[in-house]
């Protein structure tokens, strides 16, 4: 866990510390970045653990400060990443193939399917903090320094965006029931 | 069907951890990022905080030269303040903040000395009736029997007459007189000029300027050429620099000497003491009765001719005259007066007669036109 991670230890490169700490934060980011729709999170993973690694000796703060500076700089990999795709107009065929094959879903990827759709519904603000609330996991300071906002404006922020995400389950779950009664 | 709950909702949000697929460290990527972890740490060590950083930064902006310049500055400032600069330097720079009305402390030599005006004594034509009685006698006559270099030793050795030395026999009453009137001559103590003692071309006036001798006690000095001899002695120097010591009837011409003049010399110095019969031609003496003290910076020489009567004298402006006159032109000194001058006994002529050889003696400083002809 990152909680057991010494900043200290960090900012002096102690080898095991850091294998920790990648061990750690590195499968987060990941599925962070695969969640938030990024095309190559592997790519943003490392990016983002290099800038942490650049300015780990201007941070100040502890392990929880730590992995919201590490999902800030990850987020704005992501969003730099998505841009760059979407201004990408030509593709070439194996690049393709390669990006078609790793969105193909799969059970081990998508378990979720329904709330995963309920999340790419709603807006990228909202998507982000709730990811970063209830799947990374971090705390809702810890989130409201990662986005940053005040930890007010990010816990009303966050009750609206999971009443969203309720309605838009809600409108599918109702959707479902209702073509299961005209099926049946 | 099920409703989502909050707390459920919740649960499936925390179930996409799931999707988290976890990998091997690439111990590689570990390494690069130690080494960008200690980079990054090195730099806040040395310099800790941003208000330090900003200082630094603040202060490297301005450079070197910069802080130089403005500690130069200050520095002027406060030593100009405080009067502390060299003075013409302080003067400068009080100058230049004057004009921006600034006032700053000038130094103290700067300020200037308003020369007291010296009061121009008219000068008293002198009888055509004396002429006759002059007799040229040049000194080209005189200078070669008595070198200058040729050193007297006798005088020397002679007591100096201290300065309240009085005259024995003749200067009785002059001795009275001079301390009435100290430092005239014949009508006017002290004077010089239309009465005896007057030097240059004109009998009794010295230099190209008719003696002036008839000065008012302690205002002689700044006229030049002023002459008072007594009788067959003379001599003032004007800014000749010597010590010495004449034999009796030499004459000393030295601006700002010191010398102890044997009897029947002529002394021309600053300080002196001189002896009973002497001329004392000083800024400051005191004279025995029967002296004639010519102050002043006239450059005369002592005429030892004896054949020169009495009453004559030959003064010059700033160069070496002769006189043979008995006249006291007296700067700050007290002389005696002239009647007593002009008794003087003539064994001041036979003193120089005593050592022809050195008439001109002591004639140190500044010589010019030689007059008394």
């Amino acid at each position: 866990m990152a909680d057991r991670v010494s900043v200290r230890a960090l900012k002096r490169g102690e080898a095991s510390e850091w294998s920790k700490f990648v061990g750690d934060i590195g499968p987060k980011i990941v599925g962070y970045a695969h969640r938030m729709g990024s095309r190559d999170p592997d790519e943003v993973m490392g990016a983002t653990l290099e800038a942490v690694a650049r300015r780990i000796g201007e941070f100040e703060g502890g392990a929880g400060d730590l992995r919201s500076f590490v999902f800030s700089i990850a987020h704005a990999r992501i969003v730099d990443d998505l841009r760059r795709n979407t201004r990408r107009s030509e593709v070439s065929i194996e690049n393709t193939l390669d990006l078609l094959e790793a969105d193909e879903p799969n059970e081990e990827t998508f378990s979720d399917p329904d709330l995963l759709a309920a999340l790419e519904r709603l807006p990228q603000e909202q998507h982000r903090m709730l990811e970063l609330r209830y799947v990374v996991g971090l705390s809702t300071r810890e989130t409201a320094k990662a986005i940053g906002k005040s930890e007010v404006a990010t816990r009303v922020a966050l009750s609206r965006a999971f009443a969203k995400l309720k309605d838009l389950l809600s409108e599918e779950l109702r959707a479902e029931s209702s073509e299961a009664e005209v099926a049946s | 069907m099920i409703w989502p709950s909050d707390r459920r909702l919740a649960l499936r949000l925390a179930d996409l951890r799931a999707m988290e697929v976890a990998f091997d460290v690439d111990q590689d990527l570990v390494a690069r990022l130690r080494s960008l972890a200690i980079a990054s740490s090195a730099d806040p060590t040395l310099v800790k905080g941003r208000w330090k950083r900003r200082v630094g930064a603040a202060i490297g902006a301005v450079g070197v030269f910069g802080w130089a310049g403005a500690a130069a500055a200050g520095a002027s400032v406060g030593l100009v303040s405080t009067g502390s600069l060299p003075d013409p330097i302080q003067n400068v720079v009080a100058d230049v903040l004057e004009v921006v009305n600034i006032e700053v402390p000038r130094p103290v030599s700067s300020v200037e000395i308003v020369p007291e005006p010296v009061e121009e004594v008219p000068v008293e034509e002198t009888p055509p009736a004396e002429p006759p009685v002059i007799e040229p006698t040049p000194t080209t006559v005189i200078e070669p029997d008595q070198p200058e270099e040729e050193p007297v030793d006798e005088p020397v050795e002679e007591p100096i007459a201290p300065p309240t030395t009085t005259l024995p026999e003749e200067s009785d009453e002059g001795d009275l007189d001079a301390e009435e009137s100290p430092g005239r001559s014949e009508e006017a103590p002290g004077q010089t000029g239309a009465t005896p003692g007057q030097s240059g071309t004109t009998p009794g006036q010295s230099g190209n300027t008719p003696a002036q001798g008839a000065e008012p006690p302690g205002q002689t000095g700044n006229t030049p050429g002023q002459s008072g001899s007594a009788p067959g002695q003379s001599g003032s120097n004007g800014q000749g620099n010597g010590n010495s010591d004449n034999a009796p009837g030499q004459s000393d011409s030295n601006g700002n000497g010191n010398s102890d003049n044997a009897p029947g010399q002529t002394d021309n110095n600053g300080n002196s003491d001189n002896a009973p019969g002497q001329t004392d031609n000083n800024g400051n003496s005191d004279n025995a009765p029967g002296q004639t003290d010519n102050n002043g910076n006239g450059n005369s020489q002592g005429n030892p001719n004896p054949g020169t009567p009495p009453e004559q004298s030959n003064g010059n402006g700033n160069g070496n005259g002769q006189s043979n006159s008995q006249s006291g032109n007296n700067g700050n000194g007290r002389g005696v007066a002239a009647d007593e001058v002009d008794v003087t006994p003539p064994e001041a002529a036979p003193a120089t007669e005593d050592t022809p050889a050195s008439p001109n003696r002591g004639n140190n400083g500044n010589r010019g036109g030689q007059s008394g002809r």
